[in-house]
């Protein structure tokens, strides 16, 4: 045997004891031990989503296209919607009171002068009702008391007597109201109970300035003096 | 069955790591072995090692069973002697005649079991100094190239060769003086 097929032979030796050895469980080695500890070294597994991305973007879309179409079919056509209407404000900002240039010697300007007085908030945006010519009965004027028009109305009255027409402004008369407090109306009057009703009695004479005038509903208390 | 362990394990799979590890647990656990002198040092080293293969196995593309035992035992050599690297140093691989001490290695001379004797066998590489050792295992068991040992140990290959030569005449000796060189003739 030559020397180089010895060295031959010993590695073969070797290398076919080793294949031999291979799934054999060596000797002191605790497999188990070791993989508990490269158990804990090992990177941890990614924990999947019990909702994957796909799924959520697929969900949101379907939720969104069911609002939409949802949306799109209870909305109300252009047709049926109400038309918004322009609101006209009660007190418009402009405080000017609106003037219109009348012929002067008119009952028209004289009509107009008295609205004009009226500040312009309390006139309504609705076109004036047009000035009509009518011719009065002859009673009308002796059955307005110039006591009770207001001197407005009996200055109109006047002026309509003395021009050369018979032409009145028929207009439509404002209801007139007074101007009470709530309190006033709110605040019925209690009768006092005869036990809250105090009675004063003077014993003696009053002083001079203190003399009661007599009066007719009240009579003079008289005490006898002993 | 290897093919879809790796697919598994290339998805993180625990059950598929566990499986691999046992498949080859024992076999990577003696090449540790053949360079590790040491049996707690041996388990370290093999930890890393596993632990470098589940790493790269995204990266692994299977073929065959022979290649991916072929890649994992490249990974685990490298693993041992970059122990050997940190704990022995560079001159191991370089010493004509190192003062390293030998190995512990069990007796099992008087095995007569085909299995201990065959375990006696393999403790007499661990009765080798370790750049001996390393070379020879290198080149008789796990089949590099003179080139490819200079190149893993960073010396020349008259070195790798000049060790190798020198490691055969020890384990000759081990064997004549433990009574299997008669058997073998």
């Amino acid at each position: 045997m030559s020397k180089k097929e010895d060295k031959h032979e010993l590695d073969e030796l070797f290398r076919g004891n080793a294949r031999y050895l291979a799934d054999q469980p060596p000797r002191g080695f605790d497999q188990e031990a070791v993989w508990q500890q490269l158990q804990t070294q090992l990177p941890l597994r990614p924990r999947r989503r019990k909702w994957p991305i796909a799924w959520v973007a697929a969900a949101a879309v379907v939720a969104l296209t069911v609002l939409v179409g949802g949306v799109w079919v209870l909305w109300p056509e252009p047709g049926t919607l109400p038309v918004a209407q322009p609101q006209v404000p009660k007190y418009p900002a402009s405080p000017a009171p609106s003037q219109v240039p009348v012929a002067p010697g008119t009952l028209a300007a004289a009509t107009t002068k008295q609205h004009s007085q009226v500040p312009a908030r309390q006139v309504p945006s609705a076109p004036e009702p047009k000035a009509e010519a009518i011719v009065p009965p002859p009673s009308t004027p002796a059955e307005v008391p110039a006591g009770v028009a207001p001197p407005e109305v009996a200055e109109v009255l006047a002026e309509a007597g003395s021009a050369e027409g018979t032409l009145v402004v028929k207009k439509p008369e404002k209801p007139r109201f007074r101007v009470v407090h709530v309190n006033e109306l709110r605040a019925p009057e209690v009768p006092q109970t005869p036990s809250r009703l105090h009675v004063a009695v003077r014993i003696g004479l009053p002083g001079p300035a203190e003399v009661p005038v007599a009066t007719e509903a009240r009579p003079w208390l008289r005490v006898p003096l002993p | 069955m290897l093919a879809e362990i790796v697919r598994q394990c290339q998805r993180d799979n625990p059950f598929a790591q566990k499986r691999l590890y046992e498949h080859f647990a024992n076999r990577m656990y003696r090449l540790c072995r053949r360079y590790v002198p040491d049996a707690f040092e041996t388990e370290e080293v093999l930890m890393n090692g596993f632990l470098k293969i589940f790493r790269a196995l995204g990266t692994f593309e299977y073929r065959s069973d022979d290649e991916l035992e072929v890649w994992m035992k490249r990974i685990m050599v490298n693993e041992a002697l970059m122990y050997l690297r940190r704990k022995v140093g560079q001159k191991a691989w370089s010493l004509d005649h190192p003062d390293l001490p030998e190995a512990e290695v069990p007796h099992a001379a008087q095995e007569t079991d085909a299995d201990l004797q065959a375990e006696a066998i393999h403790d007499l590489i661990l009765r080798l100094p370790h750049g001996y050792r390393t070379v020879f295992c290198l080149y008789a068991i796990e089949g590099y190239s003179h080139r490819e040992i200079a190149a893993l140990l960073g010396v020349s290959e008259n070195t790798s060769k000049s060790q190798l030569s020198k490691a055969r005449a020890m384990l000759q000796k081990l064997l004549i003086k433990n009574g299997y060189e008669q058997e073998r003739r």
